[in-house]
Order: structure tokens, then sequence, then C-alpha cells
């Protein structure tokens, strides 16, 4: 019975693919030529900008604010790609939990959980050690990304548009669910692409007593080049992408983001909330 | 009817699951994708961290096939603006081969950037990245923690002082809060801000970030932008971070695999 299932997943799938195949093979000249795109919809604003603005909205509790920086953030991490009946379930999920965090009945999101968020990809597509991220490594990121998204991260909770009072010596506050999900989705992207995030523990910890040890004097530091170990690994983790794409079911992929919402600790919604 | 409907969502899902893979398994990866992204600025006690950058003008020159396989793509020049997640991919892009590459906009600072000579195979990424500034340039950029100045003075735009004089907070490198001053000058233009450095006993050597934020009416924030200070002098550090094993997705022996 599920053989039969899958052969016809499997024909349905070639069938789609033969028919985008022959639509872009007709559309398509042969011929060498150039191409020019209509300029998508005017920006002026840049994506963090955005982020920024969206966050500075939030003032509380307001839904339609929440949802409109829940869709800007999962809009830059690909997801207007998906198909809107998972997206619009997962957005769904995540404003609820959003709303409920600024009204005090949804608690605020550790480092920890995120670290495990992303660890469960490491797990679960057998991926390689450096891919493997840690609370500091987390904090780390939100520390970087605080240099631009000062609206957005470490907000926690707000009351008509105002954060706790911050207090010397206190870390960024606990994540609100939006922002959890951003950052999940921002160190995966940082050990899927960045040669300077792909490090085991081991290495993570002699790169940072390295960086730590000496006082340079200069904010300015040359661009260096990649090397030969960073390049392998950014080939190796190019090949687990297209593994992991050619290779997971199409029912585990979809089943994937709400997993991951499990694991941040944001609760599925009920029936009758959607 | 409904097995077909079926069949038809499973389709479409799979198409965007997968890519539509099974094109490049039957014919092979074609023609390659370009991606923008910025990075936040090199400092010497922290890694850059990428990021899309969105909606981004690329221009795209073809130079010649590298010969290191097949050709898999005609086209030789295009003119693309990048989607919300910073990508653009078309399958009849010229491939394996050299490519100058021109970005225009996107995260400010970034401009105009020529990328020059970039080797592109069937089925890859290039990715086109922008090493950011930050918004407000500070002076002096590096301080003794011994000898600290009485100011300092940062430079960028937007300061207003409609509701009261801006905010500055101090961040380390982790974004633990550190300590805020409130400016005590600021050009009338709102381009630059002057405010007494606060003490900094006790500090390690290291980046420190800092976020000035506009008074508001209702007391709301409103960052308008941020800046960094190295500060050296002290180069005790704490311990490395993390001396236990990275946690994995179990808690308290319940697993949530994926």
């Amino acid at each position: 019975m599920n053989m039969k299932k899958n052969m016809k997943v499997v024909i349905s799938l070639s069938a789609f693919c033969l028919l985008v195949i022959g639509l872009t093979w007709v559309s398509k000249s042969s011929k060498v030529h150039s191409e020019s795109q209509p300029q998508a919809e005017t920006r002026t604003k840049s994506g963090v900008q955005r982020i920024n603005d969206k966050a500075k909205a939030v003032k509380g509790a307001d839904r339609a604010a929440i949802r409109g920086l829940t869709d800007e953030i999962m809009s830059q991490y690909g997801w207007d790609a998906a198909p809107s009946a998972i997206t619009d379930s997962l957005k769904n999920r995540l404003v609820t939990a959003e709303e409920n965090f600024h009204n005090g009945n949804h608690k605020g999101i550790s480092e920890l959980e995120v670290t495990r968020a992303v660890n469960g990809f490491v797990a679960k597509f057998n991926t390689p050690d450096y891919s493997r991220t840690s609370p500091s490594e987390v904090r780390e990121v939100r520390g970087r990304l605080l240099t631009l998204l000062p609206d957005f991260v470490g907000r926690g909770r707000v009351e008509n548009g105002k954060g706790q009072a911050k207090r010397q010596g206190a870390p960024l506050a606990e994540m609100s669910p939006v922002e959890a999900a951003y950052m999940t989705m921002a160190v995966a992207y940082q050990k899927m692409y960045n040669p300077d995030f792909q490090l085991t523990q081991a290495e993570r910890r002699a790169s940072w007593i390295d960086k730590h040890r000496t006082s340079p004097r200069s904010l300015n530091k040359p661009d260096s080049e990649l090397t030969t170990s960073q390049k392998e690994r950014q080939q190796e983790m190019d090949g687990v992408l297209r593994r992991v794409a050619t290779t997971t079911s199409i029912q585990d992929l979809f089943g994937l983001p709400d997993k991951v919402l499990d694991v941040l600790g944001i609760e599925r919604q009920k029936k009758e909330d959607k | 009817m409904k097995g077909i409907t079926k069949l038809v969502l499973v389709a479409a899902l799979g198409f965007f699951a997968s890519g539509c893979w099974i094109i490049d398994l039957i014919f092979g990866p074609h023609g390659f994708t370009v991606k923008t992204t910025f990075s936040t600025p090199s400092s010497p006690t922290q890694r850059g961290v990428i990021n899309p950058d969105p909606n981004v003008q690329v221009i795209g020159n073809f130079q010649g096939f590298n010969g290191l396989g097949d050709p898999c793509g005609n086209i030789q020049s295009f003119n693309v603006t990048t989607g919300s997640d910073g990508k653009n991919h078309n399958s009849d892009w010229a491939a394996p081969a050299v490519w100058n590459f021109t970005r225009n906009g996107g995260h400010a600072g970034c401009g105009l950037k020529f990328f020059f000579g970039r080797a592109v195979s069937c089925g890859q990424t290039a990715t086109l990245d922008c090493a950011s500034a930050l918004a407000f340039a500070a002076a002096p950029d590096s301080i003794d923690v011994n000898a600290p100045p009485a100011t300092a003075t940062f430079t960028g735009e937007g300061l207003d002082t409609t509701y009261g004089m801006p905010t500055i907070e101090f961040y380390d490198e982790y974004g633990t809060f550190f300590n805020q001053t409130t400016a005590s000058v600021v050009s009338a233009d709102g381009t630059w801000l002057q405010a007494a450095v606060p003490s900094l006993a006790g500090l390690y050597s290291g980046i420190y970030t800092v976020v000035i934020v506009n008074a508001t009416a209702d007391g709301s924030r409103n960052a308008v932008g941020t800046s960094s200070i190295w500060v050296y002098g002290n180069d005790l550090p704490p311990p490395p971070p993390d001396p236990d094993p990275d946690p994995g997705p179990c808690v308290g022996g319940v697993c949530q695999v994926y």
C-alpha cells in the first residue's frame, strides 16, 4: 500500500517536472542571448531597515504588527517560495506565540533552545560535526546582529512600546518566539554558508582564545582569503545541502518546520485557534 | 477527482521542496544562482555574520567558458534583481564559465560593488557579499580602559532631539548590557553627537557595541543606529565559552527528533 503511494508520488513529481521542462524548453530559444528582467518591486529600504521598522511597529501584543514582522523575517529566509498552505499555519503559530509572549503568557526562549533546534538538523541529516552550534555561539550571533537590528534583537517583552529596564551586566533578554525563529534561521545560515562558523567546538575554542589573546588597536582588519580547509568545508556543505534536498521525503520536509518550533517550545495551535 | 487533486498538490509541494531536482537528476544541473548577502563589519575579536541581502540589482557579464565541463546555459548577460531572500536563479545562464558581476543597492553603504573573474559551475551559486559598515562612526574608535577620554563623538544621521537628548547604550560582544549615557551635544542637522564616556572600570579588552536611541514622545524605544568601539588595556580574558559538549535535541532523556 505504502509502496503504491510512494510510486504515485514519484510519478506525479516526475510528471510535474517534465511538464516544467517542456514549458521551459518551448519558451526559450537556444540562441545565445541576454536577459533583462523588469525591476522587481521597488524597495527603497534595505532588508535590515525593513526588519527594524517592523519590529519598531510592534509595541505590544498587536497581532497585525507582529504578523508584519513575521512575514518580513520569513520572506528574507526564502519562505515566500513555499506554498501558503504551509507558511500560513507556521506564521499563525508564531504570531499567536508572540502575542502571548508580549501579554506575559509565553515564556522567553533561551539560546540553549535555539542551539537544540539547530543541532537537531545535524542529528536528522547527519551533517558534519562543524555544523553543530552551542549556546555561546548563538549568543555571539545575537551580539553581532544587535549591531544591525537594535530594534529587534534582545528586545524582550514589550508593553506600550517600552521594553524592560536594562540593568548593568544583564545579558540580552530571552528571545521572543519570532526572534528565536529568526535566530534559528540565522545560525543555520551561518553553518551552511559562512566559513568562519563552520568550526567544531574545539576549533571554536581555539579561535576564540586566539582572537582574545592579543591587543589589536584598530577596528580595521584586512579581508583574509579562505584557507584550503575552509574551501573544502564549503564544498562539503554544498554537497550536504544537495544530498538533503534530494533524499529527504516530502512528508519529512514539510513536517520539519513544525518540529523545529516544537523544540523551541512554541506551542502548536489548537484547531479552534487557527 | 479527489485523488487527482491530491496528486497535483503533492507534485506542487514536491516541486517546491526539491527545486525540481528530478530535472537536475536527469539532465544534470543547469545555469546557476546569484545570491546577494552582506556581512557584519570585521573586527579583531569577532567573526563576521552573513545575512541575506534582498532586492539587490545584479548585472552579469559572461567572459568565456572555462572548459571545466559541457556548457549548461546560453544566456551571456543579464540584469536582474534578487528576490526577498537575496537569490535569483536562471537555468539558462551560461556555465561553467567566468563572469563579471556588478551589484547595486541593498544594505546601507553597500552601493555599487564589482566582482571580476568569478568562475561559476553548472548548478552553483555565485555569492556576491558586501562587507557593511555600521551607521555611526565613533571617534575615538579605540579606548584605553586605563585612560579613557572624557567624551566620544558619534557621526551618522537621523539624530533627533525633539523629545530629549538621545541615549547611548553600551554592550559587550555577546550583547551584555554594560552602561548607558545621554548625549551632551547634538548637531542641529542631526549628524553627530557628543557624550561623556561612562566609567570603564573592570571592562575587559574587546569590541563593544554602541546603540544610539532617539527619545520619543511616548517613551518607546527608537534606535537610530549603532557603532563599535575597541576597548584595550585589560587583556585578562574570561574563560573560553562552552566547555561542555554541544547540546543535542534531547532534553531530560526526551528527544525531539525531526
